[in-house]
């Protein structure tokens, strides 16, 4: 009895470590990697030099004249803050309904707000005639008791940004704190230290996982409201003007829309990447991609929507300088780019995630590609429009052409945007190890009661 | 400080083991279950939080103090240009509302914080062993009573949870408690004393796991041995007899945990050890008559000597008893390997700098103050190696290093 016994309690080899294929990605450095890097950190290096050109010189040296003054910089400030609320919008949303297969989305989409936000955060400071004053935005009596102007929405702007990125910053880190235990107990050197100092002194006692659950699922409640909000103030920027076609009652809820549906295909589109450079086939499965895709079809008609009730009340109110603006987008200087925005957005992606058989891995990344393109236009044809045809005609001298400056900027950013989530995967667990976990899942769910097993005989 | 953990799998009754270590008088601000995912709330009641309610009133002190400093900016500040007042009814809610919400998910980030014992720079090191579907019951000693007691509850788990956790959690450890059966009764009473509360033997051997046979027993218990009283029919009637012989065959193997390799693992001095010994040492050589001699700290030759000359009580063994190379086996055998919690507690200690006594440095004079400096630091880590070593010493570790014992 005994000997049979003592064979059966023998501790079993260890099971092959669940963390390790994602832990994996963050330890070994490929040669693509670092020519990746290079490449991006050119780029970047490239755009920080126009930007100082741009700052010694002046802006001037980009397309901005009169009258359209906002242009590529406030359209990058707009796609971007819609880009950042991929994630925590998202993220948020599918926690707080408890959506199962979640898991190994949220620290992808997380992750996003906070660079999205980043670069974002950066435009109107790129967009200053003298950025090195930014800091006259904080609200502070910065000289003989001379407060910022609360009345301008760009302080609005300040406040939002900067509580959605302390909001988003703290939404991505309170997840990632058991994964940089983790990460802490299972490496050495100055990542150990690195996780050991970020991970907070984590143990994972009851009352620690207790607290943090609780914790994620009120943070998700107040990041939704700010998420909210954000993109309402930034549409506010324009709506709070008397240009034609910038003031429209609509575009808060229009804004948020659109932010959405590209944050989805942002989100998208990173997952494809991750999935197939660092093989996380197994994690991101058909399914959260058939998932994500429902939800940016559900977006897709949602903004034609709002597109066509924008549109329509412009068309039936039939003011001459509203007129203007929408001729020009629907068939005048404009209309080449309106109608691509329209098949980018509508068009194509409508049938790729309508149709089940096409709703795939590939054809969710081709939809999201279009998407992605087709907002970041729509952006443009919100801003520049609306400032190159404003209510006095001898405004209208000119029109918008950027020039090198603002190009090399933007294409820098989406570079640094790139790096910088490169850098965040290289360095943290992009997928949420403790959440996409084994037999807790289950026992969480409720789904099932695991009966006890002897020790040793691991699962 | 000392930490007492054992590792097992999280389907375990961790309920359980917990409610045991509270019942020995070890209170549940000690006990901690550490996991690599949190476990269903059924599994482990947490204490609940007043987590939201914080976040609450963090919101609305934010929304206050944003209101309140507007409010105040706008009445003392008007721009100086053109009297132009600085702000309105919608910058005013807009500002409100985002303060409100920054306040909301800080209080509730603090809350967390401060809730669950987060920071940079804790005390207690954390487990890197432990397993994604595994859980570790800590508890944190304040003293070395404490110690003592956590780890005899554990190590107790640790015997039942080797075969059947939650079966054997009860049934072992129910008759410590005032219930439970009445061979459980009667084995605590009677037994348990002299042969362990599992069975694993303490001055009297293992009776655990030796499959008895009804004949065997029955004279055993009724005839008693060297040192074993006999237990009359008073004592224990025909019917507890039996019963008794259930439940003591039922009990499992022991673990060897922190106890000297039984017999049977062929280990060279044991049959030695069992002949001679184990009479008035106990068969773990922690004492029975005779005074334990685990580890005992006389030298070989100062135990050959003891053994060949005797004590006051001791007899003398000849060399016809017992050979030269049987007794330096014995020794061998009283000082099993030391096993460490985590090979990492001892590279944690502060590195010893190695500086080279002779070179200029140490003319300059330079290398004098780094000598001191390191020679305190060796100290202080030797000291604290010591310290875990006695430790250790004292709190066996089980083989499988499931039940731990950290000094930090």
């Amino acid at each position: 009895m005994s000997a049979a016994i003592e064979m059966a309690v023998r501790p079993a080899a260890p099971p092959a470590d669940p963390a390790a294929p994602l832990l994996q990605p963050m330890l070994i450095t490929g040669r693509a990697y670092r020519r990746m890097t290079l490449l991006l950190g050119a780029v970047i290096t490239w755009g920080a030099f126009c930007f100082l050109y741009q700052g010694f010189v002046g802006l001037g040296v980009t397309g901005l004249r009169r009258p359209v003054f906002w242009g590529f910089f406030i359209t990058d400030f707009v796609f971007w803050i819609g880009i950042s609320h991929a994630g925590t919008l998202i993220s948020a949303i599918l926690r707080l309904t408890d959506a199962s297969w979640r898991y190994p989305v949220t620290r992808a989409a997380e992750a996003i707000t906070v660079f999205a936000l980043m670069i974002g955060g950066m435009f109107p400071i790129v967009h200053l005639g003298r950025p090195w004053l930014f800091y006259w935005l904080v609200p502070y009596p910065s000289a003989r008791m001379i407060w910022p102007n609360f009345r301008s929405p760009l302080e609005w702007d300040f406040f939002a940004v900067s509580t959605y990125i302390t909001a988003s910053s703290l939404y991505l880190f309170l997840p990632l704190i058991p994964d940089l235990a983790l990460a802490r107990d299972r490496t050495r050197g100055w990542r150990h230290r690195l996780y050991g100092f970020l991970a907070m002194s984590w143990r994972g006692t009851q009352v620690q996982w207790h607290r943090l659950e609780l914790a994620i699922q009120l943070g998700a409640a107040v990041v939704i409201a700010i998420a909210v909000s954000v993109h309402t103030i930034v549409s506010w920027d324009f709506a709070m003007a008397i240009v034609p076609s910038w003031h429209s009652t609509i575009f808060g809820p229009y804004f948020v829309v659109g932010a959405i549906f590209s944050g989805i295909a942002a989100l998208i589109l990173v997952m494809a990447v991750l999935r197939r450079v660092y093989h996380l086939e197994a994690y991101l499965q058909p399914k959260h991609f058939d998932n994500l895709g429902k939800l940016l079809l559900a977006m897709t008609l949602l903004w034609a929507y709002c597109v066509v009730a924008e549109m329509i009340t412009v068309w039936y109110g039939n003011l001459p300088d509203d007129m203007a603006t929408f001729w020009s987008k629907v068939n005048g200087h404009y209309a080449i780019l309106f109608w691509t925005m329209i098949t980018l957005n509508f068009l194509i992606p409508f049938p790729i995630l309508a149709i089940k058989r096409l709703r795939t891995v590939v054809g969710t990344v081709i939809a999201s590609v279009t998407i992605l393109v087709g907002m970041w236009l729509e952006r443009f044809l919100i801003v520049v429009p609306g400032g190159a045809n404003q209510r006095l005609s001898f405004n209208s001298w000119n029109g918008y052409t950027p020039r090198w400056t603002e190009i090399s900027i933007t294409l820098a950013t989406l570079s640094a945007m790139t790096l910088l989530y490169m850098t965040f995967a290289k360095l943290f667990p992009i997928i949420s190890i403790w959440e996409v976990g084994g037999h807790g899942r289950v026992a969480r769910t409720g789904a099932s009661t695991p009966e006890p097993i002897p020790i040793g005989e691991s699962t | 400080m000392i930490e007492v953990s054992l590792r097992l799998p999280a389907e375990n009754d961790l309920q359980g083991v917990v409610e045991q270590l509270e019942s020995g008088g070890i209170g549940r601000e000690r006990i901690e279950v550490l996991t690599r995912e949190p476990l269903p709330p059924s599994a482990l009641p947490v204490r609940s939080s007043r987590m939201s309610k914080v976040g609450v009133i963090g919101a609305l002190l934010g929304l206050s103090a944003a209101a309140a400093g507007l409010i105040t900016i706008t009445l003392s500040a008007h721009l100086r240009t053109g009297g132009m007042p600085l702000i309105a009814p919608l910058p005013l809610g807009v500002i409100t509302y985002e303060m409100t919400l920054l306040a909301a998910i800080l209080a509730i980030v603090a809350a967390l914080f401060l809730g669950a014992g987060l920071g940079p720079g804790r005390r207690v090191p954390p487990h890197p062993e432990l397993r994604q579907d595994e859980a570790i019951v800590s508890v944190i000693c304040g003293g070395e009573d404490e110690a003592k007691r956590a780890h005899s509850i554990l190590s107790i788990v640790a015997a039942a949870a080797r075969v059947y956790v939650p079966l054997l959690v009860l049934i072992l450890l129910a008759p410590t408690l005032n219930g439970g059966s009445a061979a459980g009764q009667t084995f605590q009473r009677s037994c348990a004393p002299c042969h362990g509360t599992a069975g694993e033997g303490r001055i009297g051997p293992q009776i655990a796991d030796r499959a008895w046979s009804a004949d065997a027993f029955e004279s055993r218990v009724r005839d008693g041995g060297l040192l074993m009283p006999s237990f009359s029919v008073r004592d224990i009637s025909e019917a507890q007899l039996r019963t008794l012989l259930a439940f003591v065959n039922r009990l499992p193997a022991p673990t060897a945990s922190g106890r000297l390799p039984s017999p049977s693992q062929n280990e060279p001095g044991a049959s030695a050890f069992e002949t001679n010994c184990i009479g008035c040492h106990g068969v773990e050589a922690r004492g029975g008559i005779g005074p334990g001699i685990l580890n005992t700290p006389l030298g070989p030759s100062q135990f050959r000597e003891h053994v060949r000359r005797g004590g006051t009580i001791m007899p003398a063994f000849s060399r016809d008893r017992l050979s030269d190379g049987e007794v330096e086996e014995i020794y061998a055998y009283l000082h099993p390997p030391l096993q460490r919690a985590d090979p990492g507690d001892v590279d944690e200690l502060p590195a010893v700098p190695n500086y080279p006594r002779d070179s200029l440095f140490a003319l300059a004079g330079l290398a004098l103050l780094g000598q001191i400096v390191s020679e305190r630091r060796r100290r202080s880590a030797m000291r604290l190696r010591t310290e875990v070593e006695a430790v250790h010493a004292r709190f066996p570790m089980s083989e499988d290093g499931r039940l731990q014992v950290r000094v930090f």
